[in-house]
């Protein structure tokens, strides 16, 4: 029942401190999770892949995330330093159906604050859970490390429940992902991040 | 839950997120601050369900158990007698279980006086977020973190 009440409770933040003030109060929320979730260790990329497989990460608290493998991401020297990461759907599509479906339309709040996140600050959000996501996954990444190294995450393309796509045109860049590809996973994922070890040289970084 | 099969299951990560939404709420505004944003929440969301309407005391007691009413969208109620109802989980115990298990024990809200947060407490309006939502803007906007 909460997370339908939430729509409500934004539309009464909205109120009191407007689009940009419940924005940084969801970032905020994403900072403090996060420094609640403990540090984690991995050996090396395949330990990590095989932890988020069996849901044993931090990340693991958003639902089914499914690394893709096939998608690694090398430095200049040709090393692998990073992999794409995927959700089927996205964690806040059962609350919209939840919502409509107890209260008939989702609340206009929602669409105030992604388009506040997606003017002032990055162009990907499909819903306003996405402005805490992102908070929580860059700020989580930071506790984990794979072969020594902090983690960076970088949210690259999102679909909400409607169909609309979001691609981060500079998160793509960096970590050297065609757009094209993008476009190809949003057929079948609605949300796709990368992971990358901190201060890594990407090959092809633009 | 009656409602569970014809609503599908929430992301325990939204639920948790929201707790902690609130739980930040209550770090701004107080207990007193947040009751009054919940009892506000609760107006809201119930202003916003739709109406309904029954012929018979019956027909709405029926629509009661097989979770057609909006009063059993969240949670199974069971009649014990025509007026009685019961209702055998809180809607809210699988985000405390989620919270509990993937977050730990729950924060420590602290105690505000009414007016250190700059409005009444008790008139039944919540208080103003805007100025603490503004002087958090140079910790915790974007560009000031680094990558």
């Amino acid at each position: 029942m909460i997370d339908v009440a939430l729509a409500s409770l934004i539309e009464d933040m909205i109120e009191k401190a407007g689009a940009d003030g419940v924005v940084e109060f969801w970032q905020r929320v994403g900072d403090n999770l996060a420094s609640r979730m403990g540090k984690e260790a991995y050996l090396g990329w395949t330990s990590f892949n095989v932890a988020v497989r069996e849901a044993r990460t931090a990340f693991s608290i958003e639902g089914d995330v499914t690394p893709l493998t096939d998608m690694a991401i090398t430095d200049v020297d040709g090393d692998v330093v990073g992999y794409l990461y995927a959700m089927r759907q996205c964690c806040y599509v059962p609350t919209i159906f939840r919502t409509r479906f107890a209260v008939g339309r989702m609340s206009p709040a929602d669409k105030a604050v992604t388009d506040e996140y997606n003017e002032n600050v990055h162009n990907i959000a499909v819903c306003n859970f996405c402005v805490f996501h992102e908070r929580f996954r860059e700020e989580i990444a930071k506790n984990i490390s794979v072969s020594g190294n902090s983690l960076a995450c970088f949210l690259l393309a999102t679909r909400g429940w409607s169909g609309e796509t979001k691609i981060s045109s500079k998160n793509v860049a960096q970590v050297n992902i065609n757009e094209d590809h993008m476009r190809a996973l949003l057929r079948n994922y609605e949300c796709v991040y990368a992971l990358v070890m901190r201060g890594a040289r990407i090959k092809g970084e633009r | 839950m009656a409602s569970e099969s014809r609503m599908p299951e929430s992301n325990p990560f939204v639920e948790i997120a929201t707790h902690l939404f609130l739980e930040d709420i209550a770090t701004k505004v107080g207990i007193a601050g947040l009751n009054n944003y919940l009892v506000s929440l609760a107006k809201n969301l119930a202003g916003s369900m739709p109406k309904e309407e029954y012929t018979t005391w019956s027909e709405f007691l029926s629509a009661l158990s097989t979770g057609q009413s909006i009063l059993s969208t969240f949670e199974e109620v069971r009649p014990i007698t025509d007026h009685c109802m019961s209702t055998f989980h809180s809607p809210f115990e699988r985000g405390w279980r989620e919270y509990a298990k993937r977050v730990g024990a729950f924060a420590p809200v602290p105690i505000l006086r009414s007016s250190a947060v700059g409005g009444s407490t008790r008139s039944g309006s919540a208080p103003s977020l805007r100025s603490t939502a503004r002087s958090r803007n140079t910790t915790i906007t974007r560009s000031d973190r680094p990558l």
